[in-house]
């Protein structure tokens, strides 16, 4: 027998997180979301002016077997016009009736609301976990990003789900021959448009208080017209601050700045750290927390989290700057290799970037749609 | 100037055939110039024609940069 109820006391939150960990346990590639990030998610608010959420578990005759959660973007929706839900957190056991008995969950709870759209795996904003694995399902997770099942994709689109949008993944590795050119470009930029790197002899702390509303305001100006992007409000940047404080090592954040120290471009890699919670359940105990900040001090990988030159930048060689300072990273002869994370298959310009690099595209994620309500005159 | 100018572009992107760049051609749209080759050709021009930008210039086609030389030089 097969029930859907809705995620309200704290031990179904607890199944509701641990389910991924049970159903993935085995599995070499998965990489566990920390379990006190995902236990704060839980149990925050469930529905706020920026969105509405809610969680489902499915149990197949008492066992759990999937789970899934919907987001209303509410501000998303009105800055788009449109109506859609977003799902995240689909996990579930290769089961038809386990997967459509979720989806339907989402999807009565979302008309109800008005909803005329479903797209996703979507998170409350960019810098969530985002779209389901549909190619590289034998290469390693980065801690930023969610592993899935090879049955998933065909699971999804029994249902109807079309894709809406690709992102594409490359691994960065030094190349043969170092681009002159590139260094030539980024030095000139510098020259011309009086821009200089931030200085990062000062501690971290105090380097990310002092370049951090400058960085928010960057990513929203930059990212504002990407798939699936929000403005991050105030409490998403407090919360993302203090959820990546740990991992941030400020020798792979770097802002480029201006004369009046404005931030106009920046480049955020993060010490990977998806081999040192492999396997765990991703909770801090003393041995997982030594294990991280030794990877944290000490990375072979770099994930590259986020790239954004303003608009304003754009086209005059700032890029340029970033590259060398990624080249200069995989030079320096610790770092082996950069994971890009997901890219939008229709952005080239970030793409064609990565030339400057030996690269390998490995994986590529999809971000789903499917109609479910009538359209009022509004574009989905 | 103009045949200056596609030395310079071809010298960017080597397959390019010249013959068929005029001074109505897009960098963008019809070269595909990146934001590097942008700022590649800017320092081209800057050595070619002796002169500096005092800023990044983003030309839109290959007139706006005759119409800029003629203007500077």
């Amino acid at each position: 027998m097969i029930t859907v109820k809705e995620v309200k006391s704290q031990k179904d939150i607890k199944e509701f997180i641990e389910f991924p960990l049970k159903l993935y346990k085995k599995n070499p590639f998965f990489v566990p979301p920390l379990y006190s990030d995902e236990k704060k998610l839980l149990n925050r608010e469930k529905s706020t002016p920026a969105f509405d959420t809610v969680y489902f578990l499915c149990k197949k005759d008492g066992k759990v077997a999937g789970r899934i959660q919907g987001i209303i973007q509410k501000q998303y929706n009105e800055l788009h016009n449109c109506s859609q839900v977003r799902f995240n957190r689909f996990d579930s056991i290769n089961d038809k009736d386990v997967a459509s008995a979720l989806f339907k969950a989402v999807e009565d709870w979302a008309k109800k609301r008005g909803m005329t759209h479903i797209c996703g795996p979507l998170g409350f904003s960019d810098l969530d976990r985002e779209g389901l694995l549909i190619e590289g399902f034998e290469e390693e997770s980065t801690f930023e990003e969610q592993y899935s099942f090879p049955y998933y994709p065909a699971l999804v689109e029994s249902f109807g789900f079309k894709k809406d949008a690709d992102w594409l993944e490359y691994e960065l590795t030094l190349p043969k021959e170092r681009n002159q050119i590139l260094e030539r470009v980024a030095k000139r930029s510098m020259e011309m448009n009086k821009l200089h790197v931030a200085d990062t002899s000062i501690p971290k702390k105090k380097y990310i208080e002092k370049y951090r509303n400058g960085f928010f305001d960057c990513l929203d100006e930059c990212y504002r017209e990407l798939y699936g992007t929000v403005p991050i409000t105030k409490e998403a940047q407090d919360e993302l601050v203090s959820q990546f404080m740990m991992i941030l090592n400020k020798k792979y954040l770097v802002f480029i700045c201006d004369e009046k120290e404005e931030v106009v471009a920046f480049g955020m890699c993060l010490p990977a750290i998806g081999n040192a919670l492999k396997g765990t359940s991703g909770k801090l105990t003393p041995i997982n927390l030594l294990r991280i900040l030794k990877t944290v001090k000490n990375p072979k990988t770099i994930d590259l989290a986020l790239v954004a030159v303003r608009p304003k930048y754009q086209k005059k060689g700032v890029n340029a700057i970033l590259l060398m300072d990624m080249l200069s990273i995989l030079e320096s002869g610790k770092i082996k290799k950069f994971e890009t994370n997901l890219n939008l298959e229709t952005n080239t310009a970030v793409v064609a970037q990565w030339k400057y690099f030996s690269s390998r595209q490995h994986k590529r994620r999809r971000s789903y749609i499917k109609q479910i309500g009538e359209q009022n005159a509004q574009k989905n | 100037m103009l045949k200056k100018i596609k030395e310079i572009i071809k010298s960017i992107l080597p397959s390019i055939d010249i013959s068929q760049i005029s001074e109505s051609t897009r960098f963008s749209d019809d070269l595909c110039f990146d934001s590097i080759n942008m700022m590649v050709f800017s320092i081209e021009l800057e050595e070619t024609f002796c002169f500096k930008f005092s800023h990044p210039v983003v030309f839109e086609t290959l007139g706006d940069v005759c119409g800029y030389l003629d203007s500077r030089i």
